[in-house]
């Protein structure tokens, strides 16, 4: 009895790790598809945090190159030149209610935290249902993966976030859509990856500088029959079943399709050494590290050119930080609502501040990376930020404190940041202020364009390039 | 979302019905009424059938324990995978929710990879499967006794031609071992392994043995059939009613029963947030109290099974079972040690509702959370969860500028001023007020914010409460929570959600239930041999 007790708490969380074949540390490895015809990859990253931001300490007064950095960005003084400030963008299908194009009123009342998560990359609108019945759009990430795929067949993209598992469900809204910024179609998420030792291990795994060539066609052999195998047994299955099921088997196939793909593409390209693999159970704080190496390691190594990743779930305790000498140690959406006034202001804006030093973090070591012509920053553009304005206040208005405003969370004016200069696309170092409604959707087919995806329109709104960026 | 139509009076879903009728959730407007439960008109007239169950993908849990099993493996090779999505009902092994994409197959495949060398090497499992060496003859042997287990049936001809042709050309140099672990990582990748899936026919088709074991298997123990029920499978023993009430008994007796405790229980009370729940440093909190008050209710769930008690019991009982550190949390003296032992309650606590693990995870960190309360036990007791509140209306509890402290009643009952608030929250409130006696942490006080606790309520019938204990024994007997308990129990044992007709089948297992006794067993023992765990059907809007 005492065994069945403790199930959870020994059981539970860290598993014994199995460790896979040729998977040790400073295999020199990494490969990259021969450079194709005109093929200069500028690279997508999109990092999301939830329940917006305070907007008060993050937006500066002025616009344009020369603009006062907002104490909040304190921490990315040195790189002001790598990045813009970007004010007044909204997402209107993340909000309750919503007028579609032809006059068509939605009104779906609260579940902003459903909505925040759900549309930040798709700009469509959810429809609103506990059941499994689900739709959304699919994400920005996805449309440049399944165009950018052609260069990176084995890794189409990466789907990261720093915590597993569901976000829980919110006020009507099924659970799935936020735990889910990246979706493949309208009905799919993409499953997100939590650990940066399996995601290190999924890019740069599998390559044995020591084999033969008589070997590794008897492995490539056995890994197609195994494959063979299973593509028969859908096929079997399929016979039998209905419609949602082939939906599922649909699924199933795709990620066989995808490990041929590897299979026949795993040999090709030149040699990138990734160092040493990330750790298994790094601790917190380390794995937001691992997770931006990670990324960094497959954009250097062309593993892959299009990565997301969710920093946090919107009840994350941030009890590192502290706060009049006390650590911060509510839950941040539970902060959010202000119960306690400015106190809890003050313990948001730390966390605030705490995620735009991460942003720097990411800069810093993108810009620390030779891409031949030019650093890594230089051939990415990294958008950080999320997908509500957090404080509530009216559009486009940050001189109202927080305070003032109380909890209802807002998307329009979200707080947004983006770096790198995406091979000439983006001029960087200023602050641009949007005042015309400008959806982010526009900004979305401006970062499309700029990696050389066909695109002209996004989502729900996204009608062309955003304004001002080059 | 379906709601909850209680066959006979539910005096405290009678008061929500006006406050959904008023929000649209009852009637919608829009004329899309699916998913309304049938009416027990609707259910005389209509002819039920079971329904079907999308492929089910073995989630994180099921798969571990598959594979462990299976494969006689010590490790759980689960911890490579990532964790699955929750269906709006909470579950995690929802057929329509459980995904499966790029990223899955990939960790699959690596899993596969490194599981089937290790497992041809392991001493277990040539005992079990490989008790030949070699040859087209040995190959099909193992082809037909590893894959019974591993695709749960028998395999069929062509699957033992196929992958014995596999372990043949897979034998590199005659090495037999070599085809076998080709074979078995075949196997472990294939959909016959990753998903559960139950071939239409026609109409309504009777699952058969095979597909009987597995049901139960998952649903009582979140793993594969064991020797018995394959044994049982094979002489087609399982088509026998009787003979599945007797499996069920050994099952809940089974130490793998756990399994039940993990995805059902844990998700049912929302226990498994225990893990995470943080409250603020002014409340009493460690991880020794974490884990007691997650086994409190462990071992009270599993005496109220094994005893048979009634699902009333369940809210009423005057017994618990702490520790040491548990019982200086509750107030009660002459515990020692680590080990749980039963006590005898008297006044403060009784029943579910007042164990620590539940009043924990329906608060805030830093205060006590009757709105919240008051809803965990209309969704997971009655079922009825109640309408979201209308757009733009604020949420805040604030603490006034300056004057008085109030207590977490006072700021409710300020909120109630505004009428849109007040036509849910006058019914949602008072029941987790109820609970104002117990902390955010669930220990016991007679003040809050200096001023001292009232926990009286009325219900919308008139009749009046005062505490938790009044409530619980109010609930115990609303027709609404049996009727609750036997819908969560429905959408677990088969991994779907609810469509409207299935409320009739709910129905007919709670009167069955009921005419047994009325507990959890025989709520399980009733729905597992009904038809919409023993067949599979045709129904149209399962497929929309």
């Amino acid at each position: 009895m005492s065994k069945k007790l403790s199930r959870r708490f020994f059981l539970g969380g860290a598993g014994v790790a199995i460790s896979l074949p040729m998977l040790d540390a400073m295999i020199p490895i990494g490969r990259r598809k021969a450079q194709a015809q005109g093929d200069d990859p500028t690279r997508l990253f999109y990092v999301y945090v939830p329940n917006g931001m305070i907007r008060t300490k993050i937006t500066p007064s002025d616009t344009g190159a020369g603009y006062t950095m907002p104490s909040q960005l304190g921490g990315l003084e040195d790189v002001k030149g790598d990045f813009n400030i970007l004010t007044g963008l909204s997402n209107h299908p993340g909000g309750g209610r919503y007028t579609y194009a032809d006059g068509t009123v939605s009104n779906d009342g609260p579940g902003d935290h459903a909505r925040d998560t759900g549309t930040f990359l798709t700009a469509a609108r959810l429809k609103k249902t506990a059941g499994t019945d689900i739709r959304n759009g699919i994400s920005v990430d996805q449309v440049a993966a399944n165009h950018l795929r052609m260069f990176t067949p084995a890794i189409p993209s990466l789907v990261l976030a720093t915590r597993e598992g569901s976000y829980g469900g919110d006020s009507g809204y099924a659970p799935i859509y936020k735990s889910n910024i990246s979706w493949a179609n309208e009905t799919t998420p993409m499953a997100k990856e939590a650990s940066a030792r399996a995601a290190f291990e999924r890019l740069f795994a599998g390559f044995d500088p020591g084999e033969t060539e008589e070997q590794r066609a008897l492995r490539m052999a056995r890994n197609q029959s195994v494959l063979d195998y299973c593509l028969d047994d859908i096929t079997r299955l399929r016979g039998q079943l209905g419609a949602k099921d082939g939906v599922k088997l649909d699924g199933y196939l795709s990620g066989i399709r995808q490990l041929e793909i590897k299979l026949e593409t795993e040999d090709s390209g030149v040699i990138c050494d990734p160092g040493e693999a990330p750790p298994d159970n790094p601790g917190w704080l380390n794995l937001v590290d691992h997770m931006f190496e990670v990324v960094k390691l497959a954009f250097q190594c062309d593993r892959t050119r299009v990565a997301t990743l969710m920093l946090e779930k919107p009840g994350n305790v941030y009890d590192f930080l502290s706060v009049d000498g006390n650590p911060v140690n509510s839950a941040h959406h539970q902060m959010t609502h202000l119960e306690a006034g400015n106190a809890d202001v003050r313990r948001i804006e730390a966390i605030n501040k705490w995620q735009l030093d991460q942003f720097g973090s990411i800069i810093r070591r993108f810009k620390g990376v030779d891409d031949g012509d030019g650093s890594l920053l230089d051939n990415s553009l990294v958008m950080f930020g999320g997908g509500l304005d957090g404080t509530g206040h009216a559009n486009g208005d940050a001189s109202l404190t927080p305070q003032a405003s109380g909890p209802v969370h807002r998307h329009t004016n979200l707080p947004l940041f983006l770096a790198g200069r995406g091979r000439g696309a983006v001029r960087t170092g200023r602050h641009i202020r949007y005042t015309d409604n400008e959806p982010i959707a526009d900004l979305y087919v401006s970062m499309l364009q700029a990696a050389g995806v066909p695109a002209d329109s996004f989502g729900l709104e996204g009608t062309g390039p955003l304004s001002q960026l080059s | 979302m379906c709601v909850w139509r209680p066959p006979q009076s539910s005096p405290v879903i009678a008061a929500l019905v006006l406050c959904l009728a008023c929000q649209g959730t009852i009637g919608d407007p829009t004329g899309d009424d699916r998913d309304t439960p049938y009416t027990p008109e609707q259910c005389a007239a209509a002819e039920i059938d079971p329904g079907r169950v999308t492929i089910h993908r073995l989630n994180r849990d099921e798969y571990g324990n598959t594979v462990r099993a299976l494969l006689f493996e010590d490790q759980d090779p689960s911890a490579e995978l990532p964790l699955d999505d929750e269906s709006g009902n909470g579950f995690l092994n929802d057929a329509d929710t459980l995904s499966i994409g790029v990223l899955l197959v990939d960790k699959y495949d690596a899993v596969s990879r490194s599981l089937a060398p290790r497992a041809v090497a392991r001493a277990e499992f040539r005992d079990a499967y490989l008790a030949c060496d070699g040859g087209r003859e040995c190959a099909e042997q193992f082809v037909r006794d590893f894959g019974l287990r591993a695709f749960r049936r028998p395999p069929t001809d062509v699957e033992v031609t196929r992958l014995a042709d596999m372990i043949e050309t897979g034998s590199v140099d005659g090495d037999f071992d070599d085809g076998v672990e080709l074979a078995v990582r075949a196997m472990l990748l294939s959909p016959s392994f990753l998903f559960r899936s139950e071939p239409h026919a026609p109409g309504v088709r009777d699952l058969d043995s095979y597909e009987v074991a597995s049901r139960l298997s998952y649903f009582l123990w979140q793993t594969m059939p064991d020797q018995e029920l394959f044994d049982l499978a094979a002489v087609d023993a399982l088509a026998d009613e009787e003979t599945i009430r007797d499996q069920v008994g050994r099952m809940i007796e089974d130490d793998r029963f756990e399994g039940f405790f993990e995805g059902f229980l844990d998700r049912w009370l929302r226990i498994y947030r225990l893990e995470d729940y943080t409250p603020d440093e002014a409340y009493t909190f460690d991880e020794e109290l974490r884990q007691a008050f997650f086994d409190e209710t462990t071992a009270f769930v599993e005496h109220i099974i094994a005893t048979d008690a009634p699902l009333s019991e369940l809210l009423t009982a005057d017994y618990t079972f702490v520790n040491e550190r548990l019982a200086e949390h509750y107030g009660i003296e002459g515990i020692t040690g680590s080990e749980l032992q039963r006590v005898t309650l008297t006044e403060q606590r009784g029943g579910l509702l007042t164990h620590g693990s539940i009043l924990s995870v329906t608060s805030h960190p830093n205060r006590t959370s009757p709105v919240q309360r008051g809803k965990w036990i209309l969704e997971e007791l009655l079922c009825t969860p109640p309408p979201d509140p209308p757009a733009d209306v604020d949420a805040l509890l604030e603490e006034p500028e300056g004057g008085e402290p109030l207590t977490v009643r006072e700021r409710l009952a300020e909120h109630r001023r505004n009428p849109e608030c007040a036509v849910c929250h006058d019914t949602m409130d008072p029941l987790g007020l109820a609970f104002e006696h117990y902390d955010p942490v669930g220990m016991w006080r007679e003040e809050d914010n200096g001023h001292a606790v009232d926990a009286t309520g009325e219900l919308p019938d008139g009749r009046r409460f005062d505490g938790a204990l009044e409530l619980a024994g109010i609930l115990a007997e609303d027709d609404a929570y049996v009727g609750c308990v036997t819908e969560k129990l429905f959408a677990y044992s088969i991994g779907r959600s609810l469509q409207p007709q299935d409320y009739c089948i709910v129905q007919n297992v709670v009167d069955r239930a009921e005419a047994r006794g009325g507990s959890i067993r025989a709520i399980i023992e009733e729905l597992v041999i009904d038809d919409v765990f023993r067949a599979v059907g045709g129904r149209e809007e399962l497929d929309r």
